[in-house]
């Protein structure tokens, strides 16, 4: 049983450093950094004395050459898209509060800040309606960012190894003290369950809570691997029929509207609304987010 | 906790119930309160909040007034996020005879709760002459065919009146009866009147009433029509037909059975009965004193003169500023037909107290004291956000980062490797001897840890007991014997028996035989000597155990 409580342990760290060590990467840890953190803290500075002092320009300079120098942060792209909103370009705020918001959704600054852009918008702002039960997806969809999300769903993953284990080990002296002292709580027990119900039940709800944020970081993922909407980035842009300037122009977007990005084809992108309209932009109009 | 359990299942069980039936409102309307004998008044009764729409509102006994469902209509409103909706029931109200009736109050039953809406008072003076005439045509004195056989069928249609202004009801009167006596074949059909110039609506319900023309007994349908010129200048409203599928033996036939020709038993004749055309000359409105924002409306006190008794304009106004917020009164103009001059009425103004929103749905806020409100100058971004305390290149998708997703192997590797342990414990369990053999080695090297520990303390003597132990230790498991019982030919068969080399059993023997010295000999054995008997003790059980008996 000693050996046990060594392995559990042991267990235990390597889960612990699991969960530690994602969010030192998630914090930036870069074998090769293209620029030291004091260097590009100081660029991030002195865009930030470019947008103040009312430069805008050279603060969108600035700040994109941080981008260049591969820094990927929330505040960086808020930032962005307020030096773009102070220098008119309310399509390309649009864009970069977007990505803001999928890097921090709960950023009270940047919601507020596309809200006040939206509101300035030539095109009415529509959204699909969800479903009754696609809403606490959609709630928590854009709730937690991508790396929230997947973190979220490894440590369902780890809860559910924990209770495997405990139930394999059900029969041991450890295991079933530990289930003593903390199972006060557990549904299972508070239903009247056998020690051994009550970790299956557990197996079965971590399961079904492992299946259920899986499902939604792969929908994140794919999102972010796919880049599925845009934001039109010139003031007007044509929506022809097919992906040519010949074909029939079916209706006009302008700068902020977010579209939906079906498909590339040389020079064109097909792009979507809610409602069921689309049809072909040249790709120069919007840019994914 | 059984019980306790169970109470909490009832709870559970018995919440969605309870908030259904929660909050919910009951109230009657009558719509107009004073009507004439035989005149509709709609009484109107309104359900608000969460129900089943299967329940319905039981209506108390009403003599002398006929009540006829006029059906439902359901309303739903989103207002500041908040939502809610209402059920209204609609019935048409035609009081018989002269007198104040009070409608008690309408019960609505949800489950065991019984839900109460206000009573209503109904006045129903006498008929007006001009009000609803009886329809002309085949009434009484006209209930006989020119050969003095009576009719079978009355026909007649009627209109209120003959002069109206371009927008103002006319009423048309169809008044069809059938001898109680007279055998149909199918139900009578309708065709309606053809009413060019007019725009028409429905005047529900259909009465009927027996009523006695010269002897006879009929049964009177009466429908109601209401029609609205659009245009002044002379109009009819067409003839009406209505086909009736008869006995073509003859009338009457039902109490006269043996009178009946066999052709009675057919398929019946289709009779078509017309009722006249009725004209009507429609005056322009007068141009003089035309109000500027008149919508069309021709009436008397408005409502009383509206098909469906009064219509009701829904507005949601959102309040974009904080504050108090007056809206301004709302007039509405018509014209009355009877003084032949144009009215306005108008609501009184609303004052709004308009609160300052949280710009977040789900907050509330509360006025907490001060003097007036906060005016909003203008609407700004929010300010640029300061450097991140940590700013570094990357920071990507985490599912990019293959030290993250091999960390996820490590909880399934630890899942198998218990799985492996849990199986090699219940194996053991059930097989003493093999999880002695099994174990031996691990069990003799702790021995012999432990002799190597008394080595370093200059302890060669118990050293050597330790690694005797070991080595005895091991073997007992091995052999499954007890460590006391073994001797050195039961050793020597046992290694031989599992192909143990000579040169292997020398040397067991020979670290069997130092140990012994050792321990009954103290003097002889020094810290070197015990030293390499641990050693070759250690060498020995690794070979032993590698090669030939694991």
């Amino acid at each position: 049983m000693r050996r046990l409580s060594w392995i559990a342990a042991a267990f235990a760290a390597i889960v612990c450093a699991g969960l530690l060590v994602p969010s030192e990467l998630r914090g930036g840890a870069d074998a090769s950094p293209r620029g030291s953190s004091s260097g590009l803290a100081a660029l991030f500075q002195s865009a930030n004395g470019s947008y103040e002092r009312g430069e805008y320009e050279d603060a969108i300079k600035a700040y994109r050459a941080l981008l260049d120098a591969g820094v990927s942060n929330a505040d960086l792209f808020y930032n962005i898209a307020n030096a773009y909103f102070k220098s008119g370009d309310l399509g390309r705020a649009v864009l970069w509060y977007e990505r803001s918001l999928r890097r921090s959704p709960r950023d009270d600054d940047a919601r507020a800040n596309l809200k006040l852009v939206r509101s300035m918008l030539k095109d009415n702002q529509f959204l699909e309606k969800k479903t009754w039960y696609a809403r606490p997806a959609d709630w928590l969809e854009r709730s937690l960012s991508l790396n929230e999300s997947l973190v979220l769903t490894s440590m369902l993953y780890v809860l559910l190894c924990l209770a495997v284990i405990g139930f394999i080990f059900m029969d041991s002296r450890p295991v079933r003290a530990a289930h003593e002292r903390f199972s006060r709580v557990s549904p299972g027990r508070l239903l009247g369950l056998m020690p051994r119900q009550d970790f299956a039940l557990a197996v079965v709800l971590l399961c079904a809570l492992v299946t259920a944020s899986s499902g939604l970081s792969f929908d994140k993922v794919m999102h972010d691997r796919k880049r599925s909407d845009a934001v039109v980035v010139v003031s007007e842009a044509p929506v022809y029929s097919a992906p040519a300037e010949d074909s029939v122009l079916q209706f006009r977007i302008h700068a902020g509207t977010k579209v939906g990005l079906k498909e590339q084809r040389h020079g064109w992108i097909r792009v979507s609304l809610p409602g069921g309209l689309s049809g072909w932009v040249a790709n120069t109009s919007a840019e994914a987010i | 906790m059984k019980l306790f359990l169970a109470l909490i299942a009832v709870f559970f069980l018995a919440l969605p119930a309870a908030s259904l039936a929660a909050d919910v409102r009951v109230s009657a309307s009558l719509e107009p309160e004073v009507v004439a004998v035989g005149d509709q008044a709609m009484l109107v009764v309104t359900v608000e909040g969460k129900f089943r729409k299967t329940a319905k509102p039981e209506l108390p006994a009403l003599a002398d007034l006929a009540v006829y469902e006029s059906g439902t209509s359901q309303s739903m409103n989103f207002i500041n996020g908040v939502v809610s909706s209402s059920l209204s029931f609609t019935y048409v109200i035609v009081p018989s005879r002269e007198g104040t009736y009070t409608i008690a109050p309408i019960r609505f039953r949800l489950d065991d709760k019984v839900y109460e809406a206000n009573a209503v008072t109904l006045q129903a003076v006498k008929e007006p002459a001009a009000a609803s005439p009886p329809p002309a045509g085949e009434r009484s004195g006209n209930a006989r065919d020119p050969s003095g056989k009576a009719k079978p069928f009355l026909i007649g249609a009627d209109v209120d009146r003959d002069t109206v202004f371009v927008s103002q009801q006319v009423t048309w009167t169809l008044s069809f009866s059938i001898d109680v006596r007279a055998n149909l074949f199918q139900s009578p059909t309708f065709t309606p009147p053809e009413a060019e110039g007019f725009w028409m609506e429905e005047l529900p319900p259909l009465r009927k009433y027996d009523e006695e023309i010269e002897g006879r007994r009929y049964l009177v349908n009466e429908l109601k029509r209401a029609y609205f010129p659009t245009a002044p200048g002379e109009y009819a409203i067409g003839p009406s037909r209505i086909t009736v599928t008869v006995d073509d033996a003859g009338f009457p036939s039902r109490d006269d059975f043996f009178g009946r020709s066999f052709r009675s038993f057919g398929f019946g004749k289709p009779v078509d009965l017309y009722t006249e055309e009725r004209k009507i000359t429609v005056l322009p409105l007068p141009a003089a004193g035309k109000p500027a924002g008149f919508s069309g409306i021709v009436g008397r006190n408005v409502k009383l003169y509206v098909v469906s008794g009064s219509k009701k304009y829904e507005y949601v106004l959102v309040p974009k500023e904080e504050g108090r917020q007056s809206l301004r009164e709302i007039r509405l103009s018509y014209f009355d037909p009877i003084e032949k001059k144009y009215k306005q009425c108008a609501t009184s103004p609303i004052e709004i107290a308009v609160n300052p929103g949280s710009g977040e749905p789900g907050r509330e806020i509360i006025f907490a004291g001060g003097g007036s409100d906060i005016e909003v100058l203008a609407n700004d971004i929010n300010h640029i956000h300061p450097v991140p305390a940590a700013i570094a290149v990357g920071g990507g998708g985490l599912y990019r980062n293959g030290v993250y997703l091999a960390l996820h192997a490590i909880p399934a590797l630890a899942v198998v490797l218990c799985l492996g342990m849990e199986r090699r414990r219940r194996r053991w369990k059930n097989d003493l001897p093999l999880m002695r053999a099994s174990r031996a080695l691990r069990e003799a090297e702790k021995l012999l840890g432990t002799a190597g520990k008394q080595l370093a303390q200059g302890r060669p003597t118990d050293a050597c007991a330790a690694v005797a132990s070991a080595l005895s230790g091991y073997l007992a498991d091995k052999m499954d014997v007890s460590a006391a019982g073994l001797t050195s030919p039961g050793i020597e068969e046992y290694l031989a028996n599992r192909k143990v080399p000579e040169e292997l059993r020398r040397e067991t023997r020979s670290i069997m035989d130092a140990c012994d010295a050792a321990r009954y000999a103290q003097a002889s054995v020094g810290q070197a000597g015990a030293g390499d008997t641990l050693a070759r003790s250690q060498r020995l059980l690794r070979t032993l155990e590698k090669e030939y008996l694991r």
